[in-house]
């Protein structure tokens, strides 16, 4: 049977399995319980506050940070006249922060990344920035390419032309991975990006930002973070939520599909560890191997066949586990006691039973008697 | 063209702003300040980029690219519309003479000058203006473009064709210096010989009834819409029935033309050039 509630384009129906399964991976949004939370928490701590600049967001891998960062843009542009399809406004750009070889993370290649997001064509050399060389003289053309400097002032200079006020870095945590004090002095230069423009950073990655930076209190002042867990067996309601987000999933699948594939949904939360991400990914795996098969009708075998390994669960089951025990809110006696709120305990300067004797002195205990 | 992820919009790659003090800038004049504001090469940002036709040595920067870029053919009309969209922006003045297409000769030669003149107060009063550091800080008219500009409408003085340092004359666009500043010795254009009109009463009355002639090459001074050949031909018709025997021969005596050029004329043959004007 097709899906009851079928949210496809009617023409997929007789369509081929390329546009299918390109359909499937891109070709629809999905806004589900999860986006909709961390959209409104990060609207409470940024949007609508300009106290911080730089926002981290932080998950699970496939937590739905793609699905997230679409739903900023379709709501950043909702307001944006278009003429011809075209746009000279950009109130919000998209990039990603890529991870390159080298021991230190790569800002030139980032600012390149940053003007990519801003229409700059790849196709045409551009050069450095031209020197004064007299004050009646022009300035010339240089022949040399751009370097980091020159990159910087472009990037400034075309947030400037296009208005851009936020940008979305997805996958942050490249930034900051690097070792020593370089996350914190990555950090550092991207609030000095955000001073210098004007623009405010909403920054999408793993946990892996939170164990790679430790951020000195001012820094902790004017950047804020975000927990955007996935669903989890332990909340109430969750298991419900992830449900009703698999069954808007598979209202996507241009394929047939068996009936009790709607009501996997408990398997399902386990093979995804409750990641939208994971599962939309896992959802495609099988729609592939369904159409390649020849298959009319989509099952739970090609599910169990594409499911991740179970050690590959396992680990980010692991993760997901250290990284919520990273987020666990202190309570308010454990603030307290730090504050000296209660007496701390006295060291007890009687030797204990176990620990009264001197060091070379033998116990008795361990010597044969007779 | 780059496109918004998730959203597929296209950006425009190239966006400017209008330049303060012109009433009607060039298509290269306007090219000139994109390749300078975004440091590209200015001849392979016109092949590439606005011609698309990937030249391996680019665009010649003197006389060609006027003759491409602010006459009346269709390539003409290609650029302007390739300029829209890549900077995002309607040009709504004459940036290049298609306007007159109906009326001036297509084949006419000698109707874009060989190199480039400007009105050094002009220049002047540009570069004054406060502007972000990035931005050329002079453009162009159209009209200073055409081979039989000699006064600017604004100040009535001369147009100058060469450096006042080294007095080479100037390509269109230079790939050595900023736009209003001169391509072999880099010093301002401002500083080029003209005449200042104000001086000398004579000079101000000879610019004047010079200017009125060309009126249809200056922004503002005239209706485009009314260009028109079919209406010239009319007219013209119209003029040597009144005349009656002799009428083509008082016509072609007043025009200073030859009589077969007004019979050409009058039968929608081909259009004018601007030598006959």
């Amino acid at each position: 049977m097709w899906h009851p509630n079928a949210k496809f384009p009617e023409i997929l129906k007789s369509a081929s399995d390329m546009e299918k399964i390109e359909y499937f991976k891109s070709g629809f949004f999905m806004k589900h319980d999860a986006v909709n939370c961390a959209y409104e928490h990060l609207q409470e701590l940024f949007f609508d506050s300009s106290e911080k600049d730089v926002v981290l967001v932080q998950g699970p891998t496939g937590f739905g940070k793609t699905c997230l960062s679409e739903y900023l843009m379709r709501e950043a542009y909702k307001n944006v006249d278009v003429m011809n399809e075209q746009v000279n406004e950009l109130p919000m750009i998209y990039v990603e922060a890529d991870v390159l070889g080298g021991s230190k993370f790569s800002w030139k290649d980032f600012y390149s990344e940053l003007l990519n997001a801003m229409g700059e064509l790849q196709n045409i050399k551009i050069y450095g920035h031209p020197k004064i060389e007299g004050s009646n003289i022009g300035r010339k053309y240089l022949s040399q390419n751009r370097n980091e400097i020159s990159l910087k002032r472009d990037f400034l200079s075309r947030v400037r032309d296009y208005g851009v006020k936020y940008i979305i870095v997805d996958e942050v945590q490249h930034i900051f991975k690097y070792g020593g004090q370089s996350g914190e002095k990555n950090m550092n230069i991207l609030k000095g990006i955000s001073n210098r423009s004007g623009c405010r950073f909403v920054g999408l990655g793993t946990y892996e930002i939170s164990f790679s930076l430790d951020m000195s209190d001012q820094l902790a002042r004017r950047v804020g973070i975000m927990d955007y867990p996935a669903y989890s067996i332990r909340r109430p309601g969750d298991v419900a939520k992830f449900s009703s987000a698999y069954s808007g999933l598979l209202a996507y699948m241009p394929i047939m599909m068996e009936p009790s594939l709607i009501k996997n949904a408990k398997a399902v939360f386990m093979g995804s560890c409750g990641c939208i991400g994971i599962l939309k990914e896992w959802l495609g795996r099988a729609l592939n191997m369904a159409l390649k098969d020849k298959d009319k009708v989509l099952t739970v075998k090609h599910l169990d066949k594409t499911r991740l390994k179970n050690n590959q669960i396992k680990t980010i089951a692991e993760a997901i586990r250290e990284g919520e025990a990273f987020f666990r809110q202190p309570g308010d006696d454990e603030i307290w006691d730090i504050l000296g709120g209660k007496p701390e305990k006295k060291r007890n300067n009687k030797p204990s039973s176990s620990r009264g004797k001197n060091p070379g002195q033998r116990s008795p205990t361990r010597d044969k008697v007779g | 063209m780059r496109v918004i992820p998730f959203l597929n919009h296209g950006i425009t790659p190239f966006p400017i702003r209008i330049h303060e003090g012109v009433e009607a800038e060039s298509n290269v004049s306007l090219m000139a300040r994109i390749s300078w504001k975004y440091r590209m090469h200015p001849s392979k940002f016109i092949s590439d980029v606005v011609l698309q036709n990937n030249a391996s040595h680019g665009i010649g920067l003197g006389r060609d690219v006027a003759n491409f870029c602010n006459s009346l053919t269709a390539t003409s009309v290609i650029v302007t519309n390739r300029l829209e969209a890549i900077t995002g922006k309607k040009i709504f003045w004459p940036s290049s003479f298609v306007y007159l297409s109906n009326i001036l000769d297509r084949m006419a030669h000698g109707f874009i000058a060989k190199e480039k003149k400007w009105c050094a107060q002009c220049y002047r009063e540009s570069m004054a203006i406060k502007r972000p550091e990035s931005e050329a800080k002079v453009a162009d008219e159209l009209y200073w473009s055409l081979a039989i500009s000699q006064y600017c409408a604004k100040h009535l003085c001369s147009l100058s064709y060469c450096c006042g340092v080294c007095y080479q004359r100037q390509p269109f666009i230079s790939n050595k210096y900023e736009p209003g500043f001169c391509h072999y010795c880099g010093t301002s254009l401002t500083k080029a010989p003209h005449i200042i009109c104000d001086l000398d009463g004579h000079s101000k009355s000879e610019a004047e009834s010079y200017l009125a002639k060309m009126d249809i090459f200056i922004p503002g001074a005239t209706e485009i819409s009314q260009f028109d050949l079919k209406i010239l031909s009319r007219n013209l018709r119209g003029l040597v029935e009144k005349g009656g025997a002799d009428g083509l021969y008082t016509l072609t005596e007043c025009f200073g033309i030859n009589n077969m050029t007004l019979k050409d004329w009058c039968s929608y043959k081909h259009g004018v050039s601007v030598e006959s004007l």
